[in-house]
């Protein structure tokens, strides 16, 4: 008697070796640009993390100056990068304040003027890559 | 091959996800500079706000345009004036924060104790800073008279022409006085000679401590008055504070410089003793006399009048309260002005350096409780011209609970000695009840001889040179109390508070306007 199998039994029993290699192309494609993604996201949130540290470092500045203290007493009281590992990675260039003297805008009253810049380090070292440098305008009263 | 396809899916999902999460984050840095600029840009009109007010309100009868916009550079900040004002006088404002019409959500008290007269003003964002958040800057412009509102000791910047420094006791004589109450300092520098020690403690003892402004290099503290303990200044940093403009003013900031000039200031008449009696006479609420000569006159039940006397005649007729060594070194007559306080027809008095001696006389018994509602009387005791001022001798005569304001002046710092004499209900204790302001003379208190005795001044000192007294004895025996009922039930005549000069000062409110 003979028994035949079915071709369809036969179809069942594997893949080809041409689908895996496909299928195996596809998902390291796949892999590799999910990876590549996620080092990219990795770099995007560190630099965002970067950004947020150093505009409220530089907030900070302005609202010491503001209340009345002279540049070197805010920037004492400001934390310093050295020997600071966390704030060394945001700072690209010592943050400066600068006054810029006395300003009676539209002559309805006179101010002090100063101005903070502060530049982003954009290196995986710390403070070995300058990037876009930010500055603010503050005032403060004369008066107070 | 099912589950490797769920597991990309997932994968997928989550790669996705992050990626969304990542965008986000990175989309919300992105905004950090501008949300930075927004704060920093309402944080200058903050400041903007309180310069251009500081600048102009305490200035008499000042006008500000309605919709004048001062802008900074880029946009980063701005104050618009919305409506202005006309003719605006804080010095001269009767409003209390009882009878606004207006009420506001704000501390009607604050920064110094007990209420206070107040105008409010305000200015606006400029509707052309559309990357500014809107915002209302309140001002709320306060007056008071120190002495009424729990600062009975304020001593104020020297004037220019001192030749040393502010003196509260004399040198190596310990404690001169207890301030039931706080003790304002504007100008910590006038109490500085080159040799004082740095931190100088001042020689009173107090509740609280104000000080204006703050150095390294000029330190002052004091001592609490009930536990003697170091007490530091209750406030940093201190708000603005002025009498108003005076003739040396020049700039904005020599509007806050501690100056005292309130007794006689034809540059902000809405704050000056001397205007208010012309005030008050045109207002037909209380006549004023100018006493220029020194001849006798009057007799002793009338409000006031002067004696003088031979020194030649001394000891057999001389004054009731004779001055140290008379009738050595007083020339040939000495003239005594009596003022009965406890006269209802006082007027109030205008007296020129003329005078060697006045008397100012108190009340006793029933007296002295009805005097609270008499009338309240002004006096100044000014220089005569340019001549020395003969005014050396100020005798207090029992107890005084009439409200009285009285203003001691000179060119010069020309010493004044003040006395207290006669009797008093308590054996303990004497109960004065006068605001003094001095200006420019050197006060000696002369505390009774009775060391068990105190002397207590209820409306306090404001003064802008020394304050000294000569006794033994703690602090308290000269103390100094605030007048915690200046208009009593009952009391005739014009509100007490509205004969005395002020202190002004402005608090500001900034609120940004709501999404």
């Amino acid at each position: 008697m003979n028994v035949t199998r079915p071709f369809s039994s036969l179809r069942r029993a594997g893949y080809t070796l041409i689908e895996v290699v496909a299928t195996a192309a596809v998902i390291a494609v796949g892999m590799s640009g999910a990876a590549s993604l996620s080092g990219t996201m990795m770099a995007q949130e560190d630099l965002s993390w970067r950004v947020a540290v150093a505009r409220n470092y530089q907030e900070n500045i302005a609202r010491l100056w503001q209340l009345g203290l002279s540049p070197n007493e805010t920037m004492a009281l400001i934390p310093s990068a050295s020997g600071n590992p966390l704030l060394s990675e945001v700072v690209g260039a010592s943050p400066t304040l600068t006054p810029t003297g006395q300003v009676n805008e539209d002559l309805m009253g006179v101010m002090e003027a100063a101005v903070c810049s502060f530049t982003i380090n954009t290196a995986n070292v710390a403070g070995a890559g300058a990037g876009g440098t930010n500055q603010i305008t503050i005032y403060r009263p004369t008066l107070r | 091959m099912v589950f490797a396809l769920i597991m990309m899916v997932v994968a997928g999902l989550f790669i996705g996800a992050t990626a969304s999460l990542m965008s986000n984050r990175a989309m919300q840095a992105s905004y950090l500079d501008v949300a930075m600029k927004r704060r920093i840009a309402m944080e200058n009109s903050k400041a903007f706000n309180q310069q251009f007010m500081l600048e102009r309100t305490f200035n008499v009868g000042n006008t500000v345009l309605p919709l004048q916009t001062g802008r900074f550079d880029n946009d980063w900040g701005g104050v618009n004036t919305g409506s202005g004002w006309t003719n605006l006088r804080a010095f001269a404002s009767t409003s209390l924060p009882g009878t606004l019409a207006t009420v506001y959500p704000y501390n009607y008290t604050g920064l110094r104790p007990s209420g206070s007269y107040l105008i409010t003003q305000k200015t606006t964002r400029p509707s052309v800073l559309t990357e500014v958040d809107a915002f209302t800057a309140y001002s709320f412009l306060k007056t008071f008279t120190p002495g009424l509102g729990g600062d009975p000791l304020v001593v104020y910047r020297k004037p220019a022409n001192a030749p040393d420094q502010i003196e509260l006791a004399d040198k190596g004589a310990g404690l001169s006085l207890k301030v039931n109450g706080r003790a304002v300092i504007r100008d910590p520098d006038s109490f500085f000679a080159p040799s004082t020690a740095n931190p100088f403690e001042l020689p009173i003892r107090v509740k609280s401590l104000y000080i204006q402004k703050h150095s390294a290099t000029r330190k002052l503290f004091c001592k609490e008055s009930v536990d003697g303990e170091d007490i530091p200044p209750s406030n940093l940093a201190a708000s603005r504070s002025t009498n108003g403009p005076t003739p040396s003013t020049v700039t904005a900031a020599d509007l806050y410089d501690g100056t005292l000039n309130v007794i006689d200031n034809d540059s902000n008449p809405d704050n000056s003793l001397w205007h208010f009696m012309a005030r008050e006479k045109a207002a037909g609420t209380g006549d004023y006399v100018t006493i220029t000569s020194k001849a006798a006159t009057g007799i002793s039940t009338d409000p006031w009048h002067i004696v003088s006397y031979k020194t030649s005649d001394a000891p057999a007729v001389q004054p009731l309260f004779p001055p140290p060594s008379y009738p050595r070194g007083y020339g040939a007559t000495y003239h005594v002005l009596t003022i009965n306080l406890d006269h209802p027809s006082l007027p109030h008095l205008r007296i020129h350096g003329v005078i060697d001696q006045i008397v100012l006389m108190g009340q006793t018994g029933a007296a002295l409780a009805s005097a609270a509602t008499l009338p309240p009387v002004m006096i100044t005791m000014v220089p005569n011209g340019a001549s020395p001022n003969d005014f050396i001798n100020l005798q207090c005569v029992n107890e005084n609970n009439r409200r009285m304001v009285v203003g001691v002046q000179d060119n010069r710092q020309t010493t004044l000695d003040v006395y207290w004499n006669g009797s008093s209900a308590s054996p303990t204790s004497i109960n004065w009840r006068m605001v003094l302001i001095n200006e420019n003379r050197t006060i000696w208190a002369n505390l009774p001889s009775s060391i068990t005795k105190k002397v207590i001044i209820t409306g306090g000192v404001m003064t802008n040179w020394s304050f000294k007294r000569r006794g033994n004895g703690s602090a308290d025996r000269l103390t100094l109390t605030p007048d915690n009922n200046p208009e009593p039930a009952g009391a005739s005549g014009p509100r007490f508070s509205s004969l005395l000069p002020r202190d002004g000062w402005m608090e500001n409110y900034f609120l940004p306007t709501p999404p």
